[in-house]
């Protein structure tokens, strides 16, 4: 009886061999087939590019549909890629969102009360955190880059701490410069001082929403295609620009954006947050000093 | 059959290479907005920042004939403030003459890396724009047809740029069998 030679699950019986009898003196049925999990291939996965066996036809990694021919799913030229569509298009929202709030911060100038500038303030980071939320149920976990390289985390937390501390002080040499050059006059009330108001609008909010914006979503996204550090770049380019109503400190502000972005690359997605929140609250305490 | 295995490759292969270059295409339109919108931002910045004197001077003048021929100002402390306005004047025309510059370099470099350079130049358009726009409202209206072309284009360079890279990243690991970790340094 012929058998197929690359079907390893029934052993070939040597030439000459009978099938035995059982005592009773019928033939042996042959072994019932067992069915044996056979490991399925790896694929790249045509959304996210990371390679790995599918689990039951999805991508293990951002759920993607993975068919036999993934060419057949690849976005075509005329759709954009999603994920980084969607984080534009939240950019651009929340330009426009803070230039309405310059131009009314340019109206009130001086005249505007503290409590004014801060219900401002609050209802331009309403806005903004609900975009980012949107944005975040949009893009899902594809936003998810590798976690840090091994044996980085604990280098990253423990060298934080000093390189906040430089950051700090070239912010404030960079803010008393700004200030020879450029005597501000009529500048509107920001709350200054550590007052419950101020560490939740200047601290807290921004450390959250901004980081997850800007350091989960669009560095997540730009590290798949691009490297790293190329992802920090553009992503510091974007955090700055962010703070259009500050256009001065454009320059010191890429600079944090460098150095939370280093922070998200070798110490996960916790440090810029607690970074950031550091780095507002002293500049609101010194300040308010 | 398998000379269809192999015409289906070579097909495939002409297909891939025909959207490369369509996308190339793409590329080279961005260079060309890059470019030309980075040597006529950083031109009139330039002319700008030399005549930043005589606009401010020019402000000074406006606002104080807005207060009627009879009020009587503090010379003193208008040239402090009047300096102090240039020295911002300046600064602001010199960062916008810089950002000409880096539209320039991002043009130029658009090849190396794609996407890198579209992303980072259709964010520098739309976040200078912003800014304008905060400082004077009148600044979103001026040429918006024209703004609203160069970053419909920018937007298909960020398109193609992706599927470049993505496409470019596959031939190179088919060509050499390695991966790339996305988080490699």
């Amino acid at each position: 009886m012929d058998r197929p030679d690359d079907d390893a699950r029934l052993t070939p019986l040597p030439e000459g061999d009978t099938p035995r009898a059982s005592p009773d003196g019928d033939a042996l049925d042959p072994p019932a087939e067992q069915p044996i999990d056979v490991p399925e291939p790896a694929v790249a996965c045509w959304r996210c590019d990371r390679v790995g066996p599918p689990v039951a036809g999805w991508c293990r990694w951002c759920r993607a549909r993975l068919t036999e021919n993934p060419a057949a799913r690849e976005p075509t030229l005329s759709r954009p890629s999603p994920p980084l569509g969607t984080v534009l298009v939240v950019y651009a929202l929340m330009l426009g969102t803070s230039i309405v709030w310059a131009w009314m911060l340019l109206a009130g100038g001086a005249r505007m009360a503290e409590d004014d500038v801060i219900l401002g303030t609050a209802v331009l980071e309403v806005v903004d955190t609900v975009l980012v939320a949107v944005a975040l149920g949009l893009i899902g976990r594809r936003a998810c880059a590798a976690d840090p390289p091994a044996g980085r985390p604990l280098f990253a937390w423990v060298i934080a701490g000093p390189v906040l501390f430089v950051l700090v002080c070239l912010g404030v040499l960079y803010t008393a410069g700004l200030r020879e050059v450029a005597r501000p006059g009529g500048e509107p009330g920001w709350p200054t001082g550590l007052t419950a108001g101020a560490v939740l609008l200047i601290c807290v909010q921004p450390a959250v929403v901004e980081e997850l914006f800007f350091r989960y979503a669009a560095f997540g996204i730009l590290a798949r295609t691009t490297t790293a550090h190329a992802a920090v770049g553009v992503t510091a380019v974007m955090f700055a620009m962010a703070h259009i109503y500050n256009p001065l400190g454009l320059p010191y502000l890429f600079l944090c954006g460098v150095v939370f972005g280093y922070a998200r690359v070798y110490g996960g997605l916790a440090l810029p947050i607690v970074l950031h929140f550091l780095h507002n609250l002293a500049v609101v305490a010194i300040e308010g000093s | 059959m398998s000379d269809d295995k192999w015409s289906d490759q070579s097909e495939g292969k002409e297909l891939g290479s025909l959207a490369q270059s369509a996308r190339r295409t793409s590329l080279k339109q961005a260079r060309t907005i890059l470019i030309v919108v980075g040597v006529l931002t950083a031109l009139m910045n330039v002319f700008m920042f030399v005549n930043a004197e005589a606009e401010v001077r020019k402000a000074f003048e406006d606002e104080k004939r807005k207060l009627g021929p009879g009020m009587v100002f503090d010379e003193a402390e208008i040239k402090k403030t009047s300096e102090s306005a240039l020295q911002v004047t300046r600064l602001i025309y010199g960062g916008t003459v810089f950002l000409g510059v880096l539209f320039v370099c991002l043009g130029l470099a658009v090849y190396r890396a794609p996407v890198v350079c579209t992303v980072t130049g259709l964010v520098l358009y739309l976040a200078a724009n912003a800014i304008f726009a905060a400082l004077d409202p009148l600044n979103l209206v001026r040429g918006i047809i024209v703004r609203v072309i160069i970053i419909v284009a920018m937007v298909k360079a960020v398109q193609a740029a992706l599927a470049y890279e993505r496409e470019a990243k596959a031939e190179r690991e088919a060509r050499l069998g390695e991966t790339n970790d996305p988080v490699a340094l």
